[in-house]
């Protein structure tokens, strides 16, 4: 039986369709399905790893899943992994760049008091944390949560670039589409992904 | 340790730790997978935009042939539309068509006994 989701965003137009462009619909919602159950967890993960956080990585996964199917369903099957990491990409830099503008506001006030009472003010330290308890009983495993701890050390566009070549296993290319840049920087982003994790490989190694 | 080592570590690291993401997760990432299908998904622009206005503008363009070519075809003869509208009247009307074939012969007979009158 088809799942009700399947149908259901085309009420209008499905009814009022042939059978065979029903037919046709439907073929292309179970594959759009089939392909975002297979990088569902995935793609949590990478948003996980960049934003250590859970709630935004599965809003982030949801925005670029709807994405997706609003805008690149017609698209041929093969060009949709590309495109999902793409967009998802794309999310993780918008998120970026929102936390740095909240946290720049953020810190200004607590700034201010902090330098009225005492002169030895940490700004790291003061940076909001609102996510790390959620995460941390999340994460079960020490070996995964000191890797995932690890990759979140690396540069957004390091982890976008290791995790699609070495993870996804995309080529060059195809991580450079995905990433919205050039060859040469996909391969100086990868090359030092490697080089930093060859060098901290011992903190979760074993 | 070699890179591909390395890379092959990390990978098999990653792919474990998607596999063992808990039971909670697993359900929300399901939730959102199927309120993201119910997405209708938006037409490309060319199928938005384009497909309309070009058949907007074949329409038209068809539409300012046929009106040239009329205008051409009606300008020798001035009192055409005249004639169309006499000929629609004449089909509308209930008359018996040998009345509306003799029409020339009543109205002579109509301008000469007018004429006798007078005279």
């Amino acid at each position: 039986m088809t799942p009700p989701a399947l149908t259901h965003a085309f009420d209008g137009d499905y009814n009022k369709a042939s059978p065979i462009q029903r037919r046709q619909v439907l073929e292309q919602r179970q594959q759009l399905d089939n392909f975002l159950a297979s990088v569902e967890r995935k793609a949590f993960r990478i948003a996980q790893i960049s934003t250590h956080n859970v709630d935004d990585s599965l809003e982030l996964v949801q925005e670029a899943m709807m994405k997706l199917v609003e805008r690149y369903s017609d698209k041929p099957e093969n060009e949709w992994p590309p495109l999902f990491y793409r967009i998802l990409n794309s999310k993780i830099n918008d998120w970026h760049r929102r936390q740095k503008v909240r946290n720049r506001w953020m810190i200004w006030p607590s700034f201010r008091q902090q330098n009225d009472d005492t002169n030895d003010y940490n700004l790291v330290e003061s940076a909001p944390d609102s996510s790390q308890a959620p995460f941390e009983n999340m994460v079960s495993s020490q070996a995964t949560d000191a890797l995932i701890a690890l990759l979140h050390q690396l540069s957004p566009r390091q982890q976008q670039a290791f995790i699609l070549r070495a993870w996804e296993g995309f080529d060059v290319a195809e991580t450079a589409y995905a990433m919205g840049c050039s060859e040469g920087s996909v391969k100086t982003h990868y090359s030092r992904a490697i080089h930093f994790l060859k060098d901290n490989m011992q903190t979760f190694d074993g | 340790m070699q890179d591909d080592e390395l890379v092959k570590q990390i990978a098999q690291q990653l792919d474990d730790s998607t596999e063992s993401l808990d039971y909670a997760t697993q359900l929300k990432l399901q939730r959102i997978r199927q309120q993201a299908l119910q997405v209708s998904p938006k037409e490309s622009m060319v199928k938005r935009f384009w497909q309309p206005m070009s058949a907007f503008l074949v329409t038209a363009s068809l539409a300012a042939v046929v009106v040239f070519n009329t205008q051409q075809t009606t300008a020798p003869t001035s009192n055409h539309q005249t004639e169309i509208l006499e000929d629609i009247e004449l089909l509308a009307a209930d008359e018996e068509l040998e009345f509306i074939q003799n029409l020339e012969f009543y109205e002579w007979l109509d301008k000469d006994g007018a004429q006798q009158l007078e005279s």
